[in-house]
């Protein structure tokens, strides 16, 4: 199906949402296509537990289009978009219950069987060790890819708050998979 | 400066990969990375660290499967399979993940591929027996007049494949950390299945839509308290910006992130101060703003329609016949309450008008003394689908109430306010 959408801004797809039906599920789609990527890598690694991560990127996207109207103006949807998904995973975060369940524990181990390398794996179980703030500043500033000042305006701290947390988190990154790391650099060193 | 002062060199290595050092602090980095092998080891696990972070966020792309069960939960009959939203895998994704799981499937494809020549083969001959045409976007039809007879032997729409690379915001072009920073492109496309041996991408399915009218949404059990609120959570709350998408206009923040309303239900009072009565008699009647009152519940069915229920209480000219032991006697401007359905007709905004819109009302109902009918013209104001506030002149008449006398009808013009909310 041809998306009439694909040029169309951010802006104009979100107003379309409040529109025909027609519309709103050609605007949803390319909202979608843009955006899906970074929210879906923001909820699995801020959450951790994939299932429900992905509960919440499914949320996320519908409470977007519960709340478009073609009466409201938006101006950076793809902040937009994080945000909500930010709100859902907060909430869940204050409702989780304290310790990792086994079955979570199952879960992360049967998802990595599959997707990841050794140290990709390594490195997103080490994610989970870092404390939230910090774990969501690299998340933001890692796989969605935003600046700092960008993360300072989602987090809502200053700058040097934002570069602190980053720095710290990649900091204790490497000392926890530093071995990898290493055994990595091996063996790219060596031709590997 | 103050990273320098408040920050170690290990710092700076971070800073620099992710194209936040400025170039003083660069130059302080180099000039200590010559002859530190420590930073230098640092810099390196920092790099494979950018790395395997970047080569971790290619693999976090939503399944199919969560596409297609997110688009069926949003109320889009087709799922994801009509959206071109199918196949949201990266290429670096399926080189590797698809290379994995190929073999498993491979016995598999062909006679995949061969099923979906056949069903394609299918379709085209009795689209083309149908006359079934393919209009631009993707749905089918069949032809009116049977002029344009055309076979569909592949879906002319092609899905749109999305590789943008670009790192939106700062332009960090010239510096090492854009380079590890580019993340996973996302490919779209609709139906695809790859061949191992020739890793060429193919169609294999046609999805006819066959319906223009999507449902209306509902996911009840999402709850505006759900979202965090700015006002509840300063902390949370999203200053104006201008980053991420260049070409939006100036920043004034995200608007209202409530749920906006659901229930498309409107609920209305109603003033009635009456002007003028068809049967003018030496019935007095005090001079009030609020003569009668009405409540009206309407269901909205689109922006310019509504329809509900409605009731009230009316005083009119008019005698009412109580017959008792004692005999007849006429009940002098008797209350008379009321009940019936009402339509109600609106305009677009009107800009000139301040975005005030016409209104018409038709209300038809019983009361014990005969059938009301109640028409309304006026103005209403609905400025954010909340409250709303409606002025209007109003018509009364009610027919054949037993006078026991010739008059078998009496009305009157009213002037009527409203003031409702929607649900």
């Amino acid at each position: 199906m041809v998306n009439s959408f694909q040029n169309t801004p951010d802006s104009e797809l979100y107003q379309y949402l409040g529109g025909s039906n027609q519309d709103k599920e050609l605007a949803f789609r390319e909202i979608y296509k843009r955006h899906s990527a970074k929210v879906y890598a923001y909820c699995r690694r801020v959450v951790g537990n994939k299932e429900i991560a992905e509960d919440l990127f499914q949320d996320t996207f519908l409470r977007l289009l519960q709340s478009s109207s073609r009466d409201k103006e938006m101006v950076n949807l793809s902040g937009y978009i994080i945000k909500i998904a930010r709100n859902l995973c907060l909430k869940h975060k204050s409702h989780q219950e304290e310790f990792v369940s086994l079955e979570d524990f199952e879960i992360k181990v049967e998802e990595n069987t599959l997707e990841r390398t050794e140290v990709t794996n390594i490195i997103s179980m080490a994610l989970e060790l870092l404390g939230d703030d910090y774990r969501e500043a690299l998340v933001l500033q890692t796989y969605d890819e935003l600046s700092y000042n960008e993360i300072a305006e989602i987090q809502g701290v200053p700058l040097t708050t934002v570069r602190n947390r980053i720095v710290r988190a990649k900091q204790k990154l490497r000392e926890i998979v530093q071995p990898y790391l290493a055994d990595n650099n091996n063996y790219e060193s060596n031709g590997g | 400066m103050e990273i320098i002062q408040n920050n170690s060199l290990s710092d700076l290595i971070y800073l620099f990969l992710d194209g936040e050092a400025d170039s003083t602090q660069q130059d302080l980095l180099f000039k200590n990375l010559a002859d530190n092998p420590e930073l230098q080891s640092e810099f390196q696990d920092a790099v494979t660290l950018n790395k395997s972070l970047s080569a971790d966020s290619k693999n976090l792309v939503p399944s199919n499967e969560l596409t297609h069960n997110l688009f069926v939960k949003a109320g889009f009959e087709s799922g994801a399979a009509g959206s071109g939203v199918t196949g949201i895998v990266s290429e670096t994704t399926r080189n590797t993940f698809l290379s994995g799981i190929i073999g498993k499937i491979k016995s598999s494809i062909i006679p995949a591929s061969i099923g979906s020549v056949i069903t394609a083969a299918l379709l085209t001959t009795g689209m083309y027996l149908l006359d079934i045409d393919f209009h631009s976007d993707g749905r089918a039809a069949v032809n009116q007049g049977g002029t344009q007879r055309q076979a569909v032997t592949q879906n002319e729409n092609t899905i749109p494949v999305v590789k943008s690379e670009s790192v939106h915001g700062v332009d960090k072009s010239n510096q090492l950390s854009n380079v590890i920073r580019r993340r996973a492109v996302p490919v779209f496309s609709e139906n695809i299945q790859t061949t191992p041996e020739n890793n060429v991408e193919t169609v294999t399915e046609n999805t006819l839509e066959t319906t223009e009218n999507i449902p209306v949404i509902f996911i009840p059990d999402i709850q505006p308290s759900d979202l965090v609120q700015m006002n509840d959570k300063p902390e949370l709350s999203y200053r104006n910006n201008d980053f991420i998408h260049l070409n939006t206009p100036p920043s004034v923040g995200f608007g209202d992130l409530s749920i906006p309303t659901k229930l498309n239900v409107l609920v209305e009072v109603k003033g009635i101060n009456n002007l003028a009565y068809m049967h003018q008699s030496n019935m007095s009647e005090s001079k009030v703003f609020l003569n009668n009152a009405a409540l009206n519940v309407f269901r909205k069915l689109n922006d310019n329609n509504y329809i509900g229920f409605s009731g009230g209480n009316e005083i009119l000219r008019m005698y009412e016949v109580v017959e008792d032991s004692n005999g007849i006697n006429f009940l002098n401007q008797p209350n008379m309450a009321w009940g019936g359905i009402i339509y109600r007709g609106l305009s677009d905004k009107i800009e000139i008008l301040g975005n005030l819109q016409l209104i018409f009302d038709c209300a038809v109902g019983f009361s014990k003394l005969g059938y009301l009918v109640k028409p309304v013209a006026g103005l209403y104001y609905n400025p954010e689908n909340s409250f709303t506030l409606g002025l209007g002149i109003e018509g009364t008449g009610l027919l054949f109430y037993n006078t026991r006398s010739d008059t078998k009808g009496t009305g009157k013009i009213a002037l009527v306010y409203s003031f409702g909310y929607n649900f």
